[in-house]
């Protein structure tokens, strides 16, 4: 499967390059044109099928990077000292396996055993910046060989089948919505494609903001991983989405008022082609559409996103079925976009 | 979001509930310039559904542009062919949209729960009735916070839509029901801030016979949630100058600061906006309008709110940017309160403004 | 070094905030005068010094020439009058100071007459024991500039700007202490670059920019604009950024003396900053790394997702006190922050710009495809906009 070696690949915000690679060797067969923007995007152009087709163009974006951790300082000891890219819950931090730079340099997030803890302190939350990786150096220079300041980190985390139909991986928000787009540029469109691969989303959807103004679509679909909060709880209270329950479309989020016409055919296909289909809990997360529609004289732009629980941790799970029902409605929704009114 | 909405009747009547008991309490018939006020401020139009108060508005203008239009985002532009020889371009704008709740879930029991659009501030919900796009009623109701909670959190409001249960669905949204109200002087109403804006800018357009300048005038969508529909106009207008035209915060009220601007002593020049300094080359030009005009005009430096500045001045190469402000009173609140010459001035000062040669 | 302390002495000793740079400017444009060929000023007052490129004779001529953008902001923090009262007069800030390092500072107050004030602040023996231990809100300071309320009200007026009164002080081993050395320092180094650069070829366009707005807000609007406006091929940052100091237990940071700071992150190219560190090693500049997760904090983090996007890096003078009066640099960090533009500058060959421009495939039948004439086929009506509904 192709989304285990997306993700299982290293590609924290400004580090993407080996996503990127690896999408790329997959569009060669693919799409007519890419190429790699300044802030290392990877822009892919897939032209129209037929003569007199629809001259709206169309972008579709997917972005590559993951949250994750950069090395900030080795101390004299030979201890890690790291920061956060991208939102992570520091309480998910301590005792993981982690790997550093290019040479995947394994360590571990060590932490002060309970038992020498005071009762006081086990109630708090320990800061990233009061957290080391221990890597097993004995000094910084013998440190020093092997990582430096700048490298990122990654979780250790392995691609695994899981469940009924479901898989569990790091950065599966949101290699899961690149895998689907790869997919999605096997087949041809009455439109001009764009698929933008983008970058540095999970620190300010920084690429998706170039790319869509190098693009200048007439209309942007953002493909997504999103908040899965299903668990069982006392207060009824809304799930945000709910596993298996189908791709889930955005109304609005804190980034993005979606364009209602949009939208609105999505649903109507889903529902049409008897694909299950989910409204995300409304201003709630963000995506690289948040860049997207406002970028130029404006986009009308849309969201449509896989549940993912545990999303920002070191291993989220998403269901199988939410994937295929996913590239099904964008399979049967995509044709109509170059006429859509 | 209207989905699988065909039991869903779009009503355009204001207030279907409180019509009978709507009634001002002056007897005075309304000037038209407080009539188009009261229109536009009863009209629903929470940020992302600004099409209700869209119409209004491009009725209103229609006659008094060269061409309008509406862009991918939502804002209307009108546009008005100058004369001048040494012509710039102007553009000068309001936003149309007002803050808002959005359904984000809806519980067994029909309870409704919601997120904000815009400086919603929970302590104003309480009790208020709201409105949907398609005149369903709403009251926002609290759950109990124990006996000691004094102060309220938003996650504890909710909707209670009793009375059409299965009028609204997750994603619709909902602006305070409030009817627009003359008290001497003075105007009060809910969205007064935004809308006093909008009324000020066709008003403007009315009374502006011949400018040598190409001016452009927009009303935009999404302010309030971050002015997010500004820039897209600047970025294809391409002005030379700019304009917003919004509401201040005002002072003169019990426990405010004893700077700052009053209701009354003329439309404030603003200094900052929500991210922005407004350009000295802008604000200069507002001041010598103001000067030629004899209105009376404030300086402001109150603290920043969100305001269109910022995305125009950032629009390509820049665009030097400055606000006109209607002091306003209560803000964000269902009762927004501005003083009906500081409106008059405002337009007069606008009038010259774009008169004038640069 | 005492050309270029007295430049850094003229420099932080002019006054100018966020949005009132006009005195900036206009040193600016008088210092640019004497290194560039042309001037430009954006329509938000950014200033634009362009260096053609003096092509060694031997090089090949190309069709459009790589431009270099090397940029410092011009601004810094102040205070903003918001009102008089009994002669006093009340203040905001533009930008972000510390209120405890307010009370008791000279300033200035710009209004119709430039007023030399005091920051002053209630006596301690009127104080409680208990009032005293707390720090001071901004506002509850005021400036006094020992005149009458009415004269007060003549000469100044709400949305006057107000500076730090300091002039610079030499302190020993070529450190220097004074206000807005953030960002004039940097200021003086791209000024010392242009110096340097004026007798020797380079292939490329240097395009020096003066910006405005960086200290206000986080937005960097003056940056973005005027990048938007050169389309660079490459982008420098030029900027200051925490030093060890007393009080500062942070062992990652850098230290004053110990030569710039080149960072790398997500806000850097990583080719721009290989190319930074390549051009300090042959030069054998002493520099330094920073390294940033995510935002730089500087008008970096805008220029590189300006337009279409930019290759962008960012170069840090280490400074101690950031934000107060009496930041502190080394001298010799200016002098190598200089040095290693100048070195990176006559690395930068004509095909440099290509070298950052990312990988680009195109399908063997697509080329063919191109390569025919094409056939313009208007298309009725379908693919118009999509509107708004």
């Amino acid at each position: 499967m192709f989304l285990e070696k997306l993700s299982n690949a290293r590609g924290i915000p400004g580090d993407e390059a080996q996503v990127r690679a690896l999408i790329a060797e997959q569009l060669k067969k693919t799409v007519d044109e890419y190429r790699v923007d300044a802030l290392g995007n990877l822009i892919a152009l897939k032209r129209a099928t037929r003569r007199n087709s629809s001259r709206r163009k169309i972008l579709l974006a997917a972005h590559m990077d993951e949250v994750g951790l950069l090395v900030t300082h080795i101390d004299r000891d030979g201890f890690v000292q790291f920061d956060k890219v991208g939102g992570i819950d520091d309480r998910v931090l301590p005792s993981k396996a982690v790997l550093i730079g290019a040479a995947r340099v394994p360590g571990v997030i060590g932490f002060k055993p309970q038992h020498r803890s005071l009762e006081a302190e086990r109630k708090k939350v320990v800061a990233h910046a009061d957290l080391r990786i221990d890597i097993g150096a004995a000094s910084r220079e013998d440190a020093r060989r092997v990582v430096g300041p700048g490298d990122s980190i990654t979780f250790d985390t392995r691609f695994s089948t899981f469940g009924e139909n479901c898989v569990r991986g790091k950065a599966l928000d949101d290699r899961a919505g690149c895998a689907l787009l790869v997919e999605v540029l096997r087949d041809a469109y009455p439109f001009d494609l764009y698929a933008a691969f983008t970058t540095q989303e999970e620190i300010g959807l920084r690429g998706a903001r170039v790319a869509g103004y190098s693009v200048a679509p007439d209309i942007a679909l953002v493909l997504e991983a999103t908040i899965c909060d299903d668990s069982p709880r006392e207060e009824e209270q809304s799930p945000t989405t709910r596993l298996g329950a189908g791709p889930a479309l955005t109304l609005a989020d804190r980034g993005l008022l979606a364009h209602k016409t949009l939208t609105r055919f999505l649903h109507e296909t889903a529902v049409a082609q008897k694909i299950p289909v989910q409204f995300k809990q409304p201003l709630v997360g963000g995506t690289d559409a948040g860049q997207l529609h406002r970028t130029r004289a404006g986009v009308p732009s849309a969201v449509i996103s896989l549940p993912a629980r545990y999303i920002h941790s070191p291993a989220a799970i998403i269901s199988l079925d939410d994937f295929n029902n996913a590239l099904k409605l964008l399979r049967a929704a995509l044709p109509g976009l170059g006429d859509l009114t | 979001m209207a989905r699988k909405n065909s039991n869903r009747e779009k009503n355009t009547a204001p207030f279907p509930a409180f019509e009978n008991q709507a009634r001002a309490p002056t007897t005075q018939p309304l000037t038209p310039f407080k009539r188009l006020l009261k229109r536009l401020s009863e009209a629903y139009g929470p940020s992302g559904s600004e099409e209700g108060v869209r119409e209004l508005v491009r009725d209103e203008i229609k006659q008094l542009a060269d061409q309008v239009r509406v862009d991918a985002f939502g804002n209307l532009i009108a546009q008005r062919r100058g004369s001048g020889s040494r012509r710039k371009k102007i553009m000068l704008s309001a936003h149309l949209d007002e803050i808002g709740v959005m359904v984000s879930f809806i519980d067994t029991r029909g309870y409704a729960r919601f997120g904000t659009l815009g400086a919603v501030k929970p302590l104003t919900l309480l009790g208020a009735r709201v409105q949907f796009e398609n005149g369903a009623v709403g009251i926002i109701g609290r759950q109990a916070q124990g006996a000691a909670r004094t102060e309220i959190d938003m996650e504890a409001l909710f909707i209670d839509v009793s009375g059409a249960p299965t009028a609204i669905q997750v994603g619709d949204s909902a602006c305070f029901a409030r009817e627009f109200l003359e008290a001497g002087d003075f105007l009060i109403g809910k969205a007064l801030g935004a809308r006093a804006g909008c009324a000020i800018l066709i008003e403007t357009m009315r009374r502006l016979k011949k400018s040598p300048h190409d001016i452009f005038c927009v009303f935009t969508v999404q302010q309030q949630v971050g002015a997010r529909g500004a820039g897209a106009a600047a970025f294809a207008i391409q002005p030379d100058v700019a304009f917003v035209l919004d509401a201040a915060s005002a002072s003169d009220m019990p426990g405010a600061p004893a700077q700052g601007i009053a209701l009354g002593k003329g439309p404030a020049i603003k200094f900052q906006d929500e991210g922005a300094l407004t350009s000295a080359r802008a604000r200069e030009m507002l001041l010598e309008a103001a000067r030629q005009t004899r209105v009376p005009y404030q300086l402001d430096v109150t603290p920043r709110a969100m305001g269109d500045t910022l995305p125009i001045q950032a629009a390509r190469e820049g665009v030097p940017t400055a606000a006109l402000a209607l002091p306003m009173r209560y803000l964000n609140t269902a009762s927004e309160m501005a003083h009906s010459r500081d409106a008059q001035d405002a337009i007069e000062l606008c009038v010259m403004l774009l008169q004038r040669p640069v | 070094m005492s050309g270029l302390s007295e430049l850094l002495t003229k420099f932080s000793q002019t006054h100018g905030t966020s949005g009132y740079e006009d005195n900036v400017r206009a040193l600016v444009v008088r210092e640019f005068k004497k290194l560039v060929d042309e001037i430009e000023i954006t329509p938000l007052g950014s200033v634009i010094g362009i260096r053609r490129a003096r092509p060694s004779p031997k090089s090949s001529r190309r069709a459009e020439t790589s431009r270099l953008l090397v940029e410092a902001h011009m601004d810094e923090i102040g205070l903003l009058v918001t009102g008089i009262e009994d002669g006093f007069v009340r203040f905001d800030e533009i930008g972000h100071f510390d209120p405890r390092v307010l009370p008791s500072q000279n300033v200035l107050v710009h209004g119709r007459k430039t007023l030399p004030g005091v920051i002053g602040s209630r006596p301690p023996h009127v104080l409680s024991a208990a009032d005293r231990k707390k720090s001071l809100a901004l506002r509850e300071l005021f400036i006094d500039v020992g005149m009458s309320d009415a004269r007060v009200r003549e000469l100044v007026r709400v949305g006057d700007f107000i500076t730090i009164d300091r002039n610079v002080i030499a302190l020993q081993n070529d450190f220097v202490a004074g206000k807005a050395f953030d960002d004039r320092s940097s200021l003086v180094a791209l000024l010392e670059f242009l110096r340097l650069v004026q007798r020797v070829n380079h292939a490329w366009d240097v395009y020096a920019v003066a910006n405005v707005n960086e200290e206000d807000s986080a937005t960097y609007v003056g940056a973005l604009t005027s990048t938007f406006r050169i389309r660079p091929h490459m982008a420098i940052c030029l900027d200051v950024t925490h030093a060890q100091q007393p009080g500062l237990h942070d062992d990652a940071a850098p230290t004053t003396g110990a030569g710039p700071c080149i960072a790398r992150g997500a806000n850097v190219h990583p080719r721009v900053f290989e190319k930074l560190r390549a051009a300090a090693a042959r030069a054998t500049l002493p520099h330094q790394i920073t390294v940033y997760g995510g935002d730089t904090e500087t008008n970096a983090w805008l220029m590189q997702v300006a337009g279409e996007g930019v290759p962008t890096g960012l170069v840090e003078i280490p400074l101690r006190y950031m934000h107060t009066s009496v930041e502190t640099i080394h001298l010799a960090d200016v002098t190598h922050t200089a040095e290693l533009l100048g070195a990176l500058l006559q690395t930068l060959t004509a095909d440099d710009a290509k070298d950052l421009q990312g990988e680009r495939f195109v399908r063997a039948e697509s080329k063919r495809a191109r390569a025919k004439p094409k056939r313009v086929v208007r298309t009725p009506a379908r693919g118009k906009k999509l509107k708004r509904k």
